[in-house]
């Protein structure tokens, strides 16, 4: 709430009429103002005001920039699982500035997303680039946690990472990086990351490995390749693994897992017309007893029959360990005149969980939404939704929105 | 000789993808585009298309190359969006809970479905959400004996197993661990250990890290 405050006072001082006027072109403000309504999933209505901002100041011929995100809202519900309280988050407010040709630096609140691990850190990254053939990215400050409410930030919750890649390398993406967390000052994470892809005629192999270090293991790992027979056909063979992996000040962090292994194996084509076909398959496994792995299938349609309308439509089924799903949905949007959009789409489910003896559930969610270009600034949105299964017989959601640019 | 193989495996890929030039081209000027736009041109220059029907599982691995073109067309804040509940200009295709909005993964009924889904890979749910707080939240609104599985805290022969499985899961009702540790301490109780089978191996790491969490089963200091 602190630094949404910080963010608030920043953005309102900018747009004081006494400022010094921004050009119009180094000033670029967002604000989106919603209404959303609709019972939560314990059926208690909620009611919830929501304004976002977003802004950017990017001087002409300056060094520096200033880049802010944040919202702020109120349920005027009675909610049961949300607070009803006002609350605010502030999901980015930070300073770039350029030091020279090949480095720069980024100070402030950031999301940081490395190989290794990522964080929302209120702290400074730079960037040196050229550095031969590769370029360096360092990154450290306070480790910032979403709660379902709020935010939470300790002085003594703290992440540093780096990150060593290629630049400037055809046809070549290769990164290694290092990241480690401290949990109220005690080290929590530790690990070592790797990305790499590459294009070779019509083969693009590509791997991520994460390599946890007080566990010693490969915790996550994804080698796949690409094979692009034509420029219509893409088939992808792929094999995953992971672990659960706890931060060491968790209890958890002590006790046995078992990997989890996925092997997939997908195709998309893209037909003349345009439509686009894709079929996808996925054999899970968990180390341990026999019957620990299940399949999961998906087979989609994407098409624009004509300029303005593009429909498309997926079924899934997923059977074993977890649970069974098989479903469908349909999706249609159609742009009328450029400056109306609407919107529609059905999902349906059924589903067993083997946690519940019960015969299988349905849930069923059909919506229509339509967005409006007033101005060439301003837009308007309006979204509803009916919701009908196992828990509720009518469970309708809306929202309106009212955006515009400065 | 097995570490000496995790090192090969982890730096194969240096070994195997040396080579030669590369540069990116700015995307910037296409921003206003429509993807079927971004595909045909991808086409007619030979060049493989990317936001495939699979591009939200597929986009990591692009996100991760330094630099790349993703700022070219989304501000930081599309990604904010979809990782952490924001909707700033949200997809119309998007449902929403509360003030946040929900990707088109979370589909049809979630609070149902989302237990099946946390098979397909658990490590999928904590790319978003934080395991410790987001889960308990949650569950902590719900009459607990209303989640409990059959069987759950009567016939225990099946813990073990679903335990390993997805521990992540365990922690979603019970985030400080409590009830595991009447066994699993050996301060008292039964005394079982939960230890992995390597653990004399790595066990120093973690005391290393933080011997709080090594003192809440053991009374006397670890070897």
């Amino acid at each position: 709430m602190k630094a949404f405050l910080i963010f608030l006072l920043l953005a309102v001082t900018l747009l004081l009429p006494g400022h010094q006027p921004l050009h119009a072109e180094t000033l670029k403000l967002d604000s989106s103002t919603q209404f959303l309504w609709g019972d939560d999933i314990l059926g208690e209505d909620q009611a919830v005001l929501a304004q976002y901002v977003r802004f950017s100041i990017t001087p002409e011929d300056a060094k520096y920039s200033i880049t802010g995100y944040g919202r702020i809202w109120d349920d005027l519900g009675s909610p049961a699982i949300r607070d009803d309280d006002f609350s605010a988050r502030l999901y980015y407010l930070f300073l770039d500035y350029r030091l020279s040709k090949s480095a720069d630096f980024r100070l402030g609140r950031q999301y940081v997303n490395f190989t290794a691990g990522s964080s929302i850190m209120d702290g400074l990254s730079v960037n040196v680039r050229d550095l031969g053939p590769v370029g360096l990215t360092l990154a450290g400050g306070l480790d910032v946690r979403y709660t379902l409410d709020s935010e939470d930030e300790r002085s003594d919750n703290a992440v540093f990472a780096a990150d060593v890649h290629l630049e400037k390398v055809k046809p070549l993406q290769l990164g290694l990086s290092y990241f480690r967390r401290h949990d109220e000052g005690d080290l929590a994470r530790e690990g070592v990351g790797i990305n790499a892809r590459g294009f070779f005629n019509i083969l693009s192999p590509y791997t991520e490995l994460r390599y946890d270090i007080f566990s010693e293991t490969i915790d996550e790992a994804t080698v796949g390749l690409n094979i692009y027979p034509s420029m219509d056909l893409l088939i992808r063979l792929e094999y995953y693994h992971s672990y659960p992996t706890f931060d060491a000040t968790s209890i958890f962090s002590v006790f046995a897992v078992d990997r989890y292994q996925e092997y997939l194996a997908l195709a998309e084509y893209n037909l003349k017309a345009p439509v686009t076909l894709f079929a996808s398959y996925a054999r899970q496994t968990y180390d341990g007893a026999d019957d620990d792995d299940a399949d999961r299938f998906e087979v989609g349609a994407r098409a624009t029959p004509v300029e303005n309308l593009a429909v498309s439509g997926s079924l899934i089924y997923r059977n074993g360990t977890g649970g069974d799903i098989l479903g469908f949905e349909l999706l249609g949007d159609y742009k009328l005149k450029k400056k109306y959009t609407l919107s529609a789409g059905v999902q349906y489910d059924t589903y067993e969980r083997p946690d519940f003896d019960e015969d299988d559930d349905y849930a069923t969610r059909l919506w229509l939404g339509g967005e409006w270009l007033v101005s060439e600034n301003v837009t308007l949105q309006a979204r509803i939704e009916e919701n009908i299964n196992e828990n509720f017989d009518s469970r309708p959601m809306g929202r309106v929105l009212l955006n515009w640019t400065l | 000789m097995i570490k000496k193989c995790k090192l090969l495996i982890l730096f194969l890929p240096l070994a195997v993808f040396a080579a030669a030039a590369w540069g990116i081209t700015p995307h910037a000027e296409y921003a206003g585009m429509g993807i079927k736009d971004c595909n045909a041109c991808h086409e007619t220059n030979k060049v493989p298309q990317n936001h495939v029907y699979m591009w939200a599982e597929d986009h990591r691995l692009y996100a991760e190359k330094r630099p790349n073109n993703c700022k070219d067309c989304h501000e930081l804040s599309f990604c904010m969006d979809c990782h952490f509940g924001g909707g700033l200009d949200p997809d119309l295709h998007a449902s929403h809970t509360g003030p946040d909005y929900m990707p088109r993964s979370h589909r049809s009924d979630w609070r149902e479905l989302h237990a099946i889904k946390a098979f397909d890979d658990p490590r999928s749910c904590t790319r978003c959400h934080d395991q410790t707080r987001f889960c308990n939240a949650c569950h902590r609104k719900f009459n607990m004996r209303a989640l409990v599985p059959p069987g759950h805290g009567t016939d225990m022969s099946a813990h073990p197993g679903e335990a390993r499985r997805n521990l992540l899961s365990c922690q979603a009702c019970h985030p400080s661990g409590d009830v595991c540790l009447p066994c699993h301490s050996s301060k008292a109780g039964a005394g079982v250990n939960p230890h992995p089978k390597d653990w004399g191996k790595v066990k120093g790491n973690f005391k290393d890290a933080s011997d709080k969490t090594c003192r809440v089963c053991h009374s006397e200091p670890l070897p």
